[in-house]
C-alpha cells in the first residue's frame, strides 16, 4: 500500500467511528460497517443523501499537505424514516419538511466528531455547513479522478451509506 | 442559583431537528418558558427587544456553527452588552477540539455540551450552571 493509501484510510477510520456513536447516542442504534468498497459511476446508494466538503491541512510524517474531499451520508427512503422517528423520539411514517434537516445535521455532528480525531492525527480540518440532496436515483458526481470509498453501515433499522473523497497535495 | 422552571429561554440552532430534540429535552428537565430562533442573527434582535420590553432572557442555548451568526460571535455580542452580559450561556458543539473549548471559555461561556449527547448530559450541563 503506498502512502497516499494509507493517509487516504487513515482519514476515513474516524468518519465510521464518529457515525457509529452518533447513531449510538442519539438513537440507541448500533451499526455494523461492512467492508468499504470503490464506488462506480455516481448513482447515489440513497433517497436522501446529506453532504459536506472538507478542506484542510495536514502536518505529519508525511509532511505538509493540504486536502480536500467531501463526506457524503446517503439513506434508504426507510432507513433516512426510522433515523429520523428515533433521534426526534417521535413516529415519522413519511418524509415531511419537520425531518428534513435530521440527515444534515447526523452529517454536521458526524463531521464534528471526526473532526476532533483526526486533528489528533495531523488533520486540521475547517468546519462547513451541510446540505442535501433527495429524490430516487440522484447523482452525486465527485471530481475527476478522485476515489470514492463507500462503507454499508448495517444495522437493526436497515443499511445505510457512508461515502468519503480524500485528495492531497503540496502546499 | 437552582433552576426555575418559568425561567426565560431561547433555544438557537440552524437545524429544525437539534432545536426540536433540545427543546423536547428541556421540557423533560421542566423548562416551560421556551422560544426558539434559526440563526445567531435571528436571536440577536429577539435577545435585545426581551431586554429592552424589561423580561429579559434568563438563559441562553445556541449551536456554535451556524451560517449567518456563529454562537461564538452571539456570546461575544452578549458579553459586551450591558444589561445581559451575565446572562447564561449554554454552548452546543459538534466540535471538541481543545483549541474550540479555549475559544468559547475565554469568551465567557457558562458551560457547553458536545453533540452527540443524551438528556442526561444535557442535564448535567445546566445543572452546573445553576447548583
Amino acid at each position: 500500500m503506498n502512502d497516499f493509501n494509507k493517509r487516504y484510510l487513515e482519514f476515513c477510520k474516524p468518519f465510521i467511528d464518529a457515525i457509529k456513536e452518533v447513531y449510538s447516542t442519539m438513537m440507541s442504534v448500533e451499526l455494523k460497517p461492512e467492508k468499504p468498497m470503490i464506488k462506480e459511476g455516481k448513482t447515489s446508494y440513497g433517497d436522501y443523501s446529506s453532504i459536506m466538503g472538507i478542506n484542510g491541512s495536514y502536518e505529519g510524517p508525511a509532511g505538509n499537505k493540504k486536502f480536500k474531499g467531501s463526506l457524503v451520508l446517503s439513506w434508504p427512503e426507510g432507513v433516512y424514516l426510522k433515523s429520523a422517528s428515533a433521534m426526534l423520539m417521535e413516529d415519522f411514517p413519511e418524509f415531511t419538511d419537520e425531518i428534513a434537516d435530521v440527515g444534515m445535521e447526523v452529517c454536521n455532528i458526524t463531521m464534528g466528531n471526526a473532526k476532533k480525531m483526526l486533528s489528533e492525527l495531523g488533520y486540521l480540518i475547517e468546519m462547513s455547513i451541510p446540505t442535501s440532496i433527495s429524490g430516487k436515483g440522484h447523482e452525486i458526481k465527485a471530481q475527476d479522478g478522485v476515489v470514492t470509498i463507500t462503507t454499508p453501515l448495517v444495522s437493526e433499522i436497515g443499511t445505510f451509506y457512508i461515502e468519503l473523497t480524500y485528495e492531497d497535495y503540496e502546499e | 442559583m437552582p433552576i426555575n422552571p418559568n425561567m426565560k429561554t431561547i433555544v438557537i440552532d440552524d437545524m429544525m431537528t437539534m432545536r426540536k430534540i433540545i427543546t423536547k429535552m428541556l421540557k423533560t428537565i421542566g423548562f416551560t418558558n421556551l422560544s426558539e430562533a434559526d440563526d445567531g442573527a435571528t436571536a440577536w434582535p429577539m435577545i435585545q427587544q426581551a431586554q429592552e420590553s424589561g423580561e429579559p432572557y434568563e438563559f441562553i442555548v445556541s449551536d456554535w456553527n451556524m451560517p449567518k451568526m456563529s454562537g461564538l460571535d452571539l456570546l461575544i455580542k452578549i458579553r459586551e452588552t450591558e444589561g445581559i452580559k451575565d446572562t447564561p450561556f449554554l454552548m452546543v458543539t459538534a466540535e471538541a477540539e481543545q483549541s474550540n473549548v479555549v475559544k468559547v471559555v475565554q469568551a465567557g461561556v457558562s458551560n457547553f455540551v458536545v453533540k452527540p449527547f443524551k438528556p442526561d448530559t444535557l442535564k448535567e450541563k445546566i445543572a452546573k450552571i445553576f447548583p
